[in-house]
Order: C-alpha cells, then structure tokens, then sequence
C-alpha cells in the first residue's frame, strides 16, 4: 500500500496544529492586551440571539406567494462593556472549540500515523475513530449548551423596547449525523480489523 | 476439539527445515511458522497443494482432527 497519501495527509495535520497553536497563542496575547489597555472589544463577545419582530413593521410582498410577514428572526447581539461572566463565558466557548479541535488533531495524526506504518485497521484507531465520532457530537452539543448559557445571561441583563428576545437554539445537526457517521466508520474499522487479523493468520 | 498440523513430524521424515520448505513453495518463514505452530485460522488451497507437493503427502497426513 502506498504511503504517499498518509504520509500527506499526517504532514497537514501537523501543519494544522501548529497553525491552532500559534493562533491560540496570538488570541491569548491579544486577548491580554485588550484586557490590560481598553477592555475587550465587542466583537469578542458576540451571542447568538432570536427575537420577534412586529409583523406589520416589515411586510413581505411576493407576486407568487402573497404577503407575508417576517415574524421570527436570529441575530446576534454584541456588547462594548461586557460583565467579567459574559466575557468568560465567551471565552469558554472559544477555549472548548480549540481544545476539541487540537484534540481531534492529534487523533487524526495518529490514525494517519497508523497507516504510514502499515495497516490502519488496529484496536487503537477503533477507539480513536470513536472518539473522533464523540468529539464532533460532543462539540455541537457544548456549542449549543454554551449558546443557551450565553442567551440567558443576556436575558437577564438586558431589556430592549419593541423586541422580543430569546435565547437563539440552533443545534448543529450537520455535525451531529457527521459524527454519528464517524461513529458508524469506527464500527466498519472494528469489522475490517476482524477481517485483517484473518487475512494475517491466513497461510 | 481441534485441527493439529503434523508439519513438524512431515519436516521431521523429509529431513528438512522450515527455511528450505518456505523457500521451496514460496512462502515466507513466518507464514509457515503460524501454520506450524497451529495458529493459522486459514490455508489456502494453493499453500496446501505446494505443501503436498513439495511433501509427497495427502492434506490428511498434514492435518488432524482431534475431539480433546
């Protein structure tokens, strides 16, 4: 088997976790020099929100379909002076999605690692590929838990006229059925690691 | 209840090593190996048939079946 492709495929891995890193590390000392000068920027605290809109406000006219009316709407809602648990909430979501991402890395580079060397089809890259599955489920779920935390905290300090506002629940399903994909992938290594052994005490 | 693989006695009687039987039929030493030391789960019939060959033996002089 040609090793070319892993061999790639392992060396833009290892790219992509120097990239998170130094990306991480840039965040981190920007973060702290916003912190230390003039306070964090509204754009790092940005939160998903939905809100109702007064139909009569904004009427849709279609020659196909008729009026309409625009009565439910997302946006996202960003503040100049966050509170400190705003602000670390925020930050909780962004350090969450890196450590994922640096975690699913580091699972891909030994996967690819695995084929480099010989065959993929091990017990640890069952247990890899699981996790990969688990992460990327994991992922949405926390995005989503840190979304509903964020919405609340706005809800319960901020009060706007004429709006309706709600906490903004959008779970990623994309990445859910992704990783229930994944999951179902780890389960065809299991088999296929079944069918090496066999070929491997096969004379 | 098991299948035993009588390579060892055959080598034994054809006064010949698991290296010249492997060179011989062209397989490595270590497949033979598994096959010898009864862990192979499979044989193909084209490693029996140069086996057999290179033996002068049935397949039934190089596996047994055994109900203990």
């Amino acid at each position: 088997m040609s090793t070319r492709l892993p061999r790639l495929l392992r060396g833009f891995t290892t790219l992509g976790m120097v990239l998170l890193a130094g990306a991480t590390i840039a965040l981190i000392i920007l973060g702290a020099l916003l912190i230390g000068n003039d306070g964090l920027q509204s754009a790092d605290l940005a939160v998903p929100i939905q809100f109702s809109v007064d139909a009569d406000a904004y009427p849709l006219i279609s020659e196909s379909w008729g009026n309409g009316q625009i009565s439910r709407a997302v946006g996202t809602a960003t503040f100049d002076d966050p509170s400190f648990g705003l602000a670390i909430a925020a930050a909780a979501a962004v350090i969450a999605g890196v450590v994922a991402a640096f975690i699913v890395l580091i699972l891909l580079r030994r996967i690819f690692g695995t084929m480099v060397v010989g065959t993929p089809f091990l017990t640890e890259n069952v247990t890899r590929i699981r996790w990969l599955g688990f992460i990327v489920i994991g992922a949405a779920v926390v995005e989503q838990i840190i979304q509903i935390a964020l919405g609340l905290i706005v809800l319960d300090n901020v009060s706007s006229t004429g709006l309706d506002i709600a906490y903004h629940f959008d779970l990623n399903l994309a990445a859910v059925f992704v990783g229930l994909i994944i999951l179902s992938l780890a389960e065809v290594f299991r088999y296929g690691m079944t069918l090496q052994a066999d070929s491997d005490l096969t004379v | 209840m098991s299948i035993n693989v009588r390579l060892d006695q055959l080598l034994l009687d054809h006064k010949m090593t698991l290296t010249d039987l492997a060179d011989r039929i062209g397989i490595t030493v270590a497949n033979l190996s598994i096959l010898k030391t009864g862990k192979a789960r499979a044989v193909r019939f084209s490693t029996l048939e140069r086996i057999c060959r290179e033996l002068d033996c049935q397949p039934g002089d190089l596996l047994t079946f055994s109900l203990e």
